[in-house]
């Protein structure tokens, strides 16, 4: 069987990989009854080595509707404070009934940003009820954690 | 089993569907956002 050598130096060179990470944590539960979308406290702050890389976010964390409030919660990410999610942030937790006592789950995402800058940017989590007036929470129970990475 | 911290419970009893953020479980931690009623009194509170 005839075998063809190749030549390295024509094989194309693809870099890719991470900056160091960073990360943020917090153990205090942030609660709020407002229908907009409100800084928690899980937050981190990254400065990229270069405006076209992207960075890539994850978030995980207890999300709740506090006892008896019949209100759904949502969670996003926000780049300071511009919502990268849709009204609905990047997912809900809904409760099942009136009936319901409380409704809690971890809840994990990931997203990749495109912030557009070398400077130090900001992403922090935001929680909003569907009810004014009703009360959700992120991180009453565990540690909440969001980590940022510089794809470059 | 999610049990809530007695400043919320008191915040549900003494201000009723009011929008606030709970920063922390302290009388610091609470951003009163709503309009008109007041924020409560630390003392109100029982903190």
């Amino acid at each position: 069987m005839a075998r063809t050598k190749i030549d390295p130096s024509l094989i194309p060179t693809l870099t890719i990989g991470f900056q160091a990470p960073v990360q943020g944590t917090s153990t205090t539960e942030f609660t709020t009854t407002a229908t907009s979308f409100q800084t928690t406290n899980c937050a981190a702050t990254i400065t990229p080595t270069s405006s076209s890389h992207r960075i890539k976010i994850t978030v995980s964390g207890f999300l709740r509707t506090a006892t008896s409030q019949s209100a759904n919660s949502y969670v996003t990410i926000a780049r300071s404070t511009t919502n990268l999610g849709t009204a609905q942030g990047f997912g809900a937790l809904l409760y099942a009934s009136a009936a319901d006592t409380s409704a809690g789950a971890l809840v994990s995402f990931i997203y990749i940003d495109s912030p557009a800058t070398a400077s130090s940017t900001t992403y922090n989590v935001q929680i909003r009820s569907d009810v004014g007036g009703k009360t959700v929470g992120f991180g009453q129970q565990g540690t909440q954690v969001i980590v940022l990475e510089e794809i470059v | 089993m999610i049990t809530e911290h007695a400043i919320i419970l008191k915040l549900w009893e003494i201000r009723p569907n009011t929008i606030w953020n709970l920063r922390s479980y302290t009388y610091e931690g609470l951003e009163w956002l709503d309009d008109p009623s007041t924020k409560p009194t630390a003392e109100e509170l029982g903190l």
